[in-house]
């Protein structure tokens, strides 16, 4: 038996929907640890033999930078002082972004499987699952799963006789985005506020606990399963040279089929639209796009029909793949109310710590605000424009950059609404968001009410 | 060049400096103040206001060329490399610098009219040096806290501050004690007494001193006096042994406050609590006044009674019946000069009191000495000790006096009540006491001189452990003190001894020039007490009094 692919590039998401996917039993049913298995007690592979597959696999973190997972582990330090540790970031609190819990809900023990082989891989004996505190769900199936994978002898001490030791702890958070950003998640599991450190020195030489730790999203580590099975090479049956694999793409907005699906890095966003999400709602038009979570630059609609879903296409058209958010924005929306929900979301969440974040983030907020509701002047937007500019790379982490980087695009694709406003001394939309993404009875299908229950599509 | 040194250029200006310096540390070496609000040298660096972004170019020996960094980095985090550019003054740095000023100010109260601040506020500073635009800020200020309480001598006021967290830092690495912290997120967030915790360690008033605003103002200090009708003057605090360097900020008559100086390995930046609140017992102490009882001569001048107390010492000369106690508050300078005096009199006698023992804290592992008086390290060096061969020490003496041996005894300095209870002293004859502070001693001395206090005169003190600090007079003495060194000299010449020295100053360079290497250690403030030495085994007896 070799490890299944559904629908010729589901390998994270590879079960069929609506059964029972997370036990342990449907989980070995489907190739479960038979991976771990060879690599651990069958010495399929030496830790640095499964680096170099992960290596040539040219698997690219999951988690919206997109820094390739091999390269990050080989800066480890080669003889470690301290012991290593796997931090998988599962905060996932991006709007837009809801991937990774259905990797959690519904298969969470590729996501295991994936931590014992990468911990194996860059000799590592212990790995944190830190958690979005309000994934209730998720906490649950995981904390299940390392239970099943504890009593069944793929998790803990001298796993399968081999030698090898690892263990899990689930931490969970307390509902901070910024606690998803490497080293704020670090911080927090140490029990500290989370506030970003500054770097260098990066995780890998010290981490959490002062220790080397790298820090790698959910989907990433899910996706070492895969490479440790078929290898490295088989990774790249799918995508371009450099973006490489299958992408799990998290759909929300006025699509007919809203959800999370994995396909083909690279899959062109038209087709994905059509065959995955099955178009627009009815007498929706496409407006815009924005690809990869919310901090990511917005594209037209128009440019949207020409991405492929890759790092490099997604460049090329003014945006970046992120963490595979993909916002779906129907026309009759509008764009100063869009920005401005955006907003009050990276106000909320900037941790406070650096000058240009802390003040900046609520400073845009209210003139988006005051734009909105169309107590603005004409300079306003060249305003709110330069203040985003200098909030741009000089703060501590990315979250400054993250609410800057939307704010410029909407304000370089959307300019006239922003001046329509104004001109008009109050929203053309009439104040407040279409019909279509009213979401307690706009058309668009409901997550299932049972919250132990994922929302696939 | 070492390899623990590094060669760097900032602005183009080439300087060396040990590896591990910051890049903000290298440039004041160079001669650039890169501005900075939450980097303090006594602090562990957080990086967080931004202020000091610069260009800072690393030397990429491949490329064989400097790379600027991909996000301009902070001039307090990145440590000096060898052949790093640094440019503090580019275009694009004044314009980040700008930046951070104007979001530091978009939220601020700017209420500098009543605010203790304004004068030495780094915020003002930097707002006339860089930014000084109009605000641009349409929107509503965020509103906070603004009259709470840290503690009993500490208020906050969230609008002022910067979240620069200098004083949460302060709490948590100087003096541990982890009282303040930063909570809640983003533009809401503010600087709290956490819960279950009372602001009230022994150093609480350092954080007004390091906030670079007027976020935090000490109950002291607050609406007292704007801050540029002070006038500053260095000075030594006398509240124990650490001898803290300090300012004494006043009006010329009176202290209004006392601030610490930054004195590396005596007290670095800080002082306690209680060395801040000195001025207040100084303002009150009861002064003596110049005084004889003797019958036929009552009354009499200072100078007439200087005279009197000199050709007295001199009737003691190699006499066993006299003895000299001295304060721990004698600075060196005196210290040296009654030593001298008392050695050509050969009168042996000679100790240092227990002093000040009021208001003493328990010792700590940050500043707080258990001996709170300023000198005793200092007056025995500089030779208030008993002559080596017959020379009686203070338990000697106490008993020669219990015994009705001694008929003079001359007290220097104030606070001897620790020591001699006056039914003691009725067995003397005749009893001198020289001192700035009227106490039970001086309703009965025979002859009484009114001293100049610390903050009234020059000298200098040495410190527990060797090093020697120099106070300046900043406050008018009231009418009749003394000056101690000056008194010295009289008293020499109505003794008929040559004063080594013509004046103070005169003072410290024969300081410098005595035979006794401890005398002169105490100049140059390299003064140590080997733990085996004689004096100090004297020292630490002396305080176990
Ligand atoms: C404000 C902020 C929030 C972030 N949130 C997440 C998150 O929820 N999940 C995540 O995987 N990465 C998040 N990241 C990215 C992480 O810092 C980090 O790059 C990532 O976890 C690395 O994993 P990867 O290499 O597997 O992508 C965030 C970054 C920032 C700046
Ligand atoms: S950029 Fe914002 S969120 Fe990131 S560390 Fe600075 S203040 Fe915190
Ligand atoms: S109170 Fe002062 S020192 Fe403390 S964080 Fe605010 S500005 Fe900084
Ligand atoms: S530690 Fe001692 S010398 Fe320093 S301020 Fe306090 S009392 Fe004065
Ligand atoms: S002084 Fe460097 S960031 Fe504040």
């Amino acid at each position: 038996m070799s490890y299944p692919v559904v629908d010729g590039s589901r390998t994270i998401l590879n079960f069929e929907r609506g059964t029972e996917s997370w036990p342990l039993a449907s989980y070995e049913s489907r190739f479960g640890y038979a991976t771990a298995k060879a690599v651990l007690k069958g010495g399929k592979y030496q830790p640095a033999e499964l680096l170099q597959e992960v290596k040539d696999s040219g698997l690219r973190g999951r988690g919206g930078a997109g820094f390739p997972t091999g390269l990050k582990w080989s800066f480890l330090p080669k003889d470690p002082e301290h012991p290593v540790i796997l931090a998988v970031n599962a905060d996932e609190s991006e709007p837009g972004t809801f991937k990774d819990r259905v990797i959690m809900e519904e298969n969470p023990h590729v996501l295991l499987e994936g931590i014992v082989l990468s911990c194996y891989a860059m000799g590592s004996n212990s790995a944190y699952i830190y958690c979005r505190g309000e994934y209730v769900p998720s906490l649950k199936r995981v904390h299940a799963a390392i239970e099943e994978a504890y009593a069944g002898g793929h998790l803990g001490k001298d796993i399968y006789g081999s030698g090898f030791d690892c263990d899990v702890t689930l931490h969970s958070g307390a509902g901070a985005y910024i606690c998803g950003e490497e080293t704020g998640l670090i911080e927090s599991l140490e029990g500290k506020k989370g506030q970003p450190r500054i770097k260098p020195p990066f995780p890998a030489v010290y981490g959490a606990f002062g220790y080397p730790t790298i820090v790698n999203n959910v989907e990433s580590i899910a996706a070492v399963t895969y490479i440790a099975a078929e290898g490295g090479q088989a990774y790249r049956a799918w995508g371009s040279d450099k973006s490489t694999g299958t992408k799990l793409f998290s759909v929300s907005g006025p699509v007919k089929r809203p959800g999370v699906y994995e396909v083909p890095i690279g899959t062109p966003f038209k087709t994905f639209l059509e065959d995955n999400c099955g178009g627009m709602l009815d007498g929706v038009g496409l407006k815009a796009l924005i690809i990869g979570g919310s901090s990511v630059p917005v594209v037209t609609g128009e440019t949207a029909l020409k991405i492929n879903m890759d790092y490099e296409s997604c460049e090329e058209h003014g945006t970046l793949l992120g963490s595979g958010g993909v916002i779906v924005i129907g026309e009759g929306t509008c764009m100063v109310r869009s920005l401005m929900v955006m907003l009050r979301f990276y106000h909320h969440e900037s941790c406070g710590q650096c000058t240009p974040c802390r003040e900046g983030t609520g400073w845009i907020e209210r003139i988006v605000t005051r734009i909105e509701h169309g107590d603005a002047e004409p300079g306003d937007i060249d305003e709110l424009y330069r203040i985003a500019d200098s909030m741009e790379l000089r703060t501590i982490c990315t979250l400054a950059d993250a609410a800057a980087w939307p704010t410029k695009s909407f304000i370089d694709v959307f300019r006239s609404e922003f001046e329509a406003h104004i001109e008009k001394g109050c929203c053309p939309f009439g104040g407040t968001f279409p019909d279509h993404l009213n979401l307690r009875g706009g058309g668009v299908p409901q997550r299932r009410d049972d919250p132990e229950h994922a929302f696939i599509a | 060049m070492t390899t623990d040194s590094v060669t760097l250029t900032i602005d183009g200006n080439s300087v060396t400096v040990p590896k591990g310096t910051k890049v903000i540390d290298a440039a004041r070496e160079a001669g650039k103040n890169i501005p900075h609000f939450c980097y303090h040298p006594g602090l562990p660096v957080d990086g967080n206001c931004r202020m000091c972004i610069s260009d800072i170019r690393t030397w990429n020996p491949r490329a064989e060329k400097h790379m600027p960094a991909r996000r301009p980095a902070v001039a307090c985090w990145v440590d000096a490399e060898e052949n790093m550019q640094v440019f503090t003054d580019t275009p694009e740095v004044k314009k980040a610098r700008a930046s951070v000023m104007e979001f530091l100010l978009i939220n601020h109260p700017i209420d500098c009219p009543i605010c203790d601040k304004a004068g030495e506020c780094m915020l003002q500073d930097y707002y006339m040096l860089h930014d000084r635009a109009p605000s641009k800020l349409r929107e509503e200020k965020v509103h906070k806290p603004r009259l709470v309480p840290f503690g009993k001598r500490i208020v906050y006021n969230g609008e002022r501050c910067i979240l620069c967290s200098r004083c949460t830092r302060f709490t948590t690495h100087v003096t541990k004690t982890h009282e303040l912290g930063i909570v809640n997120r983003g533009d809401r967030a503010i600087v709290e007494v956490l819960e279950g915790g009372d602001f009230a360690n022994a150093y609480t008033d350092n954080v007004a001193d390091i906030c670079p605003v007027g976020a935090l103002t000490k109950t002291d200090f607050r609406f007292k006096k704007r801050v540029w009708f002070l006038k500053h003057t260095d000075s030594v605090c006398g509240g124990c042994s650490r001898n803290c360097n300090t300012v004494v900020d006043h009006d010329g008559s009176e202290v209004i406050r006392i601030m610490p100086r930054e004195r590396a390995g005596v007290n670095d930046w800080w002082m306690c609590n209680e060395g801040r609140d000195l001025y207040k017992e100084h303002a009150a102490l009861a002064r003596p006044a110049a005084t004889l009882r003797i019958d036929g001569l009552e009354g009499g001048t200072a100078s007439s009674i200087t005279t009197w107390v000199g050709e007295k010492l001199a009737e003691y000369k190699k006499s066993d019946a006299a003895a000299v106690l001295v304060s721990p508050w004698i600075s060196n300078e005196e210290a040296w000069l009654l030593s001298f005096l008392l050695g050509k009199l050969k009168i042996g006698h000679l100790d240092v009191m227990t002093g000040r023992t009021e208001g003493a804290l328990p010792a700590d592992d940050l500043l707080h000495t258990d001996d709170p008086n300023p000198n005793r390290a200092g007056a025995i060096a500089a030779g208030i000790v008993p002559d080596k061969k017959a020379g009686k020490g203070i338990d000697e003496i106490k008993a020669a006096i219990e015994a009705g041996e001694i008929e003079f005894l001359l007290l220097w300095g104030p606070h001897f009540g620790n020591d001699l209870d006056p039914e003691l002293l009725s067995k003397v004859a005749t009893v001198v006491q020289i001192t700035d502070e009227h106490d039970a001693v001086s309703d009965a001395a025979a002859a009484v001189l009114p001293l100049r206090t610390w903050a009234e005169r020059d000298g200098t003190w040495t410190n527990f452990e060797g090093h020697t600090s120099r106070f300046r007079r900043s406050l008018r003495p009231p009418a009749g003190a003394l000056d101690g060194f000056d008194l010295l000299m009289q008293l020499c010449a109505a003794a008929g001894v040559k004063s080594p020295a013509k004046s103070l100053r005169d003072a410290r360079k024969k300081l410098k020039q005595d035979p006794d290497s401890d005398v002169r250690a105490i100049v140059d403030g390299k003064f140590t007490f080997p733990e085996q030495s004689a004096l100090y085994r004297h020292t630490s007896g002396a305080r176990e009094v």
